[in-house]
């Protein structure tokens, strides 16, 4: 007999992770084979081994409309940057004008466009993180983390660049800490998106937190897109600071409702590998 | 078995293990007896995975056995072959035996 009982950690991984059909009995197994006398890293390199063979079975069982949804939200991502690039640019060009005309006709649809341009940012996140989800069913949360870190990823030659420079002028830090700031927020709220896109509950079934919580984070991101136009088109420096608290608040809201989100136990669906095996 | 697909080494392998150690076959024990005969170690995630596929496949059965404090509570899950299983195993047995025939070097002799 081994002294102390097996990691808790390794079960913990495998157990949560794990993606066999027989995972109480594998456990099981482990549990046996160590009290047996099997040593602490053997049970490690059998976690480590099962959640591999597992997890690689998955990919090559689903691997195409995995690669599948992963371009179809990376394509809509592009085209809505193409787009953006079209529509959006004359509402930021110009603005110093308007800030010596502050609350004219033009002033107003400058304003609106920058709020409608803020709202195209999310809705294009909620779009791309749904469109993840719904082409691959079987592994939904899978999926949708490898698409926010796909997104992730992207920005990486960019901050690479920015620190570079930073080495060579301090001022970059300003840049770079948008950048991060921007690549972070944007990861989390894909993240939530998609997860509350696959929720299983209707809003009015969840629990009373996640409501009002969602509902925060909803107040949350059209004060923080009302705060961003009024600070562009009037210029209200003293509204940075102000932006910059705002935003780490709508962080912090958006990765704790995406927290809850996570949580909720997800039933084992018509779509899931679990429920249906398919024959390879 | 809906089309004749051969056994895949770790099938062959897992299916002469269950039929060698009989009522006695579940994770451990097969993993067990496959480092004992052939001298290489299969994972247990890799057992339970190659079991699962075998399952779909219609080659092998399951039961639930019984739950014991060493296992913390767990069942374990006895594996035994059908006799479509028995027919695909025989069948695997005869093409790699009549592969095999006449091939010097797998004896260790020289061409």
């Amino acid at each position: 007999m081994t002294s102390g009982g097996p990691p808790r950690f390794a079960r913990w991984l495998l157990e949560r992770f794990g993606r066999t059909l027989r995972l109480g009995s594998l456990v099981g197994d482990l549990d046996e084979e160590h009290a047996d006398g099997r040593s602490r890293a053997w049970y490690w390199r059998q976690v480590v081994g099962a959640l591999a063979v597992g997890y690689s079975r998955t990919l090559r069982m689903h691997s195409l409309s995995f690669i599948l949804a992963l371009a179809a939200g990376c394509a809509v991502t592009i085209a809505w940057q193409f787009a953006n690039n079209l529509v959006f640019p004359p509402v930021f060009h110009n603005l110093w004008r308007i800030r010596q005309h502050a609350w004219t006709a033009v002033a107003v649809v400058h304003f609106s466009g920058l709020l409608l341009s803020r709202a195209s940012v999310f809705g294009l996140c909620f779009v791309s993180a749904w469109v993840v989800t719904r082409v691959h069913r079987a592994h939904q949360r899978a999926v949708l983390v490898a698409f926010v870190l796909a997104l992730t990823a992207q920005h990486i030659p960019w901050l690479a660049r920015l620190v570079t420079d930073l080495l060579g002028n301090a001022r970059f830090a300003t840049y770079l800490e948008y950048e991060i700031i921007g690549v972070l927020f944007q990861g989390v709220f894909v993240l939530a998106s998609g997860l509350w896109a696959i929720r299983t509950h209707q809003f009015s079934e969840m629990n009373r937190s996640t409501r009002w919580l969602a509902l925060l984070v909803a107040g949350q991101l059209l004060a923080g897109a009302m705060i961003f136009a009024v600070s562009r088109v009037l210029d209200l420096s003293p509204l940075r600071p102000f932006a910059q608290i705002s935003s780490l608040v709508q962080f912090a809201s958006i990765a704790y409702l995406a927290l809850l989100l996570w949580k909720r136990p997800v039933p084992i669906g018509p779509d899931s590998e679990i429920a249906h095996p398919q024959t390879n | 078995m809906k089309g004749r697909e051969f056994l895949a080494q770790h099938e062959f392998l897992v299916m002469l293990a269950v039929l060698r150690l009989g009522r006695e076959a579940y994770g451990v024990p097969i993993s067990a007896e496959i480092s004992a005969k052939t001298g290489r170690e299969m994972l247990l995630g890799s057992v339970y995975d190659t079991l699962e596929r075998l399952e779909r496949k219609g080659l092998i059965l399951s039961r639930l056995g019984e739950a014991t404090a060493k296992r913390g509570g767990r069942a374990k899950t006895y594996f035994k072959l059908t006799s479509d299983g028995l027919r695909e195993l025989r069948e695997t047995q005869r093409g790699i035996s009549a592969l095999s025939e006449g091939l010097l070097q797998l004896g260790g002799v020289r061409l």
